[in-house]
């Protein structure tokens, strides 16, 4: 601890080096977990959505109801009469109920959702669907959804990676440089040391575990803004995508946490173990 | 104890330090190597504590062939021979006893038992009143019996000094030769480099003379130049 205070600058520096990689890591993981939670709560749900004409037909509506059962790769047909519709944005988007009540008119169409056995499949069924222009007024395809989602999802990933690796060779040069500093500034009583008979970990011990601290302490303030951010942002982006029911596990932030305080450690170590190796030939 | 054959060192620029020397220092010994600057007297310590490689040619010290030693055997190598400056190599930020102790603490041997060490080591070399002093408030002479302390508390077989008058004044570097004289005496093997040729000549102890890396005389009871 005397000889991180000795050279406390660039000590905090390296601190802060690392709790902006690591906020970044931590992002970057709570993203790419709340995409794959998104595109697995749209594979759970249907995965064609055809909107009604206000004047269509109800004999021809059922009678559509009737045929898209009866195919073989349907799984589920259900209606969703405009009632329907209104009263389910009633309940997931409760905030914008009143908005209701002061439009006199129901702005929502009546629709037809479809479940596939097989999903690739939807595609097709959409394009017989929208073949039936006197009746259905637009069809939702899930799956382009889902499709833009992972293609989001991989590129977030890709860009991300690439930007957490960035950040941690940045990180890795500020621990390995603090630690240098702080060889440097002990010099004459590593020199001693070794003269005497101090082992290879004996000189070295103290730097690393200067590093893990930097490290440790970085891997602390990040977690605890990860922590933080996600609970605030995970609520307002839920709100926004009510209608959509993500399933996020509680045990996820604490472990995102968890393993982000490893990563520091580890990153901290590392840095410093090669740097005394380096300027001490320990 | 301080065996070397036929030891060859060359330096990187081609300049040869050590040139065939050969000679055999048994345990208890008090040895003076002497010599004028460069003739090789840094190098041959620096190669018996293995701070530098042969270029070729055998070093034994305690019966243990050192050019064949493993890194990680070298700090085993090092807690048999305390090494003592002519700068002291004190640690500035350490009181006298701390210094001491901190010889303990580099070799692992620091327990409930260390300051009835140091306050023994500091008592050999007549400093035990200075034990709370620091390096500072020392004279130069103060220093070298604290740099002796801290050498002798680890109990080495072996004891080299490189110059340890070298900044000290006459009757003080009398005084420090005295103390390693007693040392050698209770069984310590005891190598002393210097240029001081008065208490070389005085003392009339065993001589090895090195000019331009050659062992030129090894004579018992020598002196500076015979």
């Amino acid at each position: 601890m005397s000889s991180f205070w000795r050279n406390r600058f660039t000590g905090f520096a390296a601190i802060i080096t690392t709790a902006i990689m690591l906020v970044a890591f931590g992002a970057l993981l709570a993203v790419n977990d709340t995409l794959d939670n998104m595109i697995a709560a749209l594979g759970r749900r249907t995965n064609l959505v055809a909107y009604l004409l206000d004047d269509a037909k109800p004999s021809e509506v059922s009678a559509l109801i009737k045929d898209l059962s009866a195919k073989p790769d349907v799984a589920e047909v259900i209606f969703v009469s405009r009632e329907d519709a209104a009263e389910a944005f009633r309940q997931t988007l409760s905030e914008l109920a009143q908005v209701l009540d002061v439009i006199e008119t129901n702005p929502f169409p009546a629709s037809i959702e479809v479940r596939m056995l097989d999903p690739s499949g939807a595609l097709r069924l959409a394009d017989d669907l929208r073949g039936k222009s006197s009746m259905v007024e637009q069809v939702l395809v899930r799956a382009d959804v889902v499709d833009r989602l992972q293609r989001i999802s991989r590129l977030t990933r890709i860009g991300g990676a690439v930007l957490v690796v960035g950040l941690g060779a940045v990180t890795l040069f500020v621990i390995f440089n603090t630690i240098r500093l702080a060889v440097y500034s002990r010099r004459e009583e590593i020199e001693i040391m070794k003269l005497i008979g101090a082992t290879d970990w004996f000189v070295r011990g103290p730097f690393v575990l200067e590093g893990a601290f930097i490290g440790l302490v970085g891997a602390g303030l990040a977690a605890l803004t990860v922590l933080i951010g996600y609970q605030r942002l995970s609520a307002t982006f839920n709100s926004l995508v009510a209608f959509l029911p993500i399933e996020t596990e509680t045990t996820f932030v604490t472990n995102l946490s968890l393993f982000t305080v490893l990563v520091g450690l580890v990153i901290g170590s590392v840095g410093s173990y090669f740097s005394v190796r380096r300027y001490l030939g320990a | 104890m301080i065996v070397f054959h036929e030891v060859v060192k060359v330096y990187e620029t081609g300049a040869c330090a050590l040139d065939n020397v050969s000679f055999n220092i048994a345990e208890r010994d008090f040895v003076f190597l002497v010599g004028a600057s460069g003739a090789g007297k840094t190098t041959l310590i620096r190669l018996v504590n293995k701070d530098q490689e042969p270029t070729s040619g055998s070093i034994f010290v305690d019966g243990m062939n050192i050019t064949r030693l493993r890194r990680q055997d070298v700090p085993g190598l090092r807690r048999k021979i305390g090494v003592i400056f002519q700068d002291f190599k004190l640690l500035s930020n350490l009181t006298v006893a701390e210094n001491v102790a901190f010889a303990l603490k580099v070799v692992g041997e620091h327990d409930r038992r260390s300051p009835a060490r140091v306050d023994e080591a500091l008592d050999t070399v007549g400093l035990a009143g200075r034990a709370g002093y620091y390096p500072g408030q020392l004279s130069g002479g103060e220093a070298q019996r604290v740099a002796i302390a801290r050498c002798l508390v680890t109990k080495p077989p072996v004891v080299i000094a490189d110059e340890p008058t070298g900044n000290l004044d006459r009757d003080t570097a009398w005084e420090t030769v005295q103390l390693l004289v007693r040392i050698n005496a209770i069984g310590t093997t005891v190598v002393v480099a210097t240029h001081n040729r008065e208490l070389v000549d005085t003392m009339r102890r065993r001589v090895i003379a090195l000019d331009s890396g050659r062992v030129v005389r090894d004579e018992v009871g020598g002196g500076y130049h015979d």
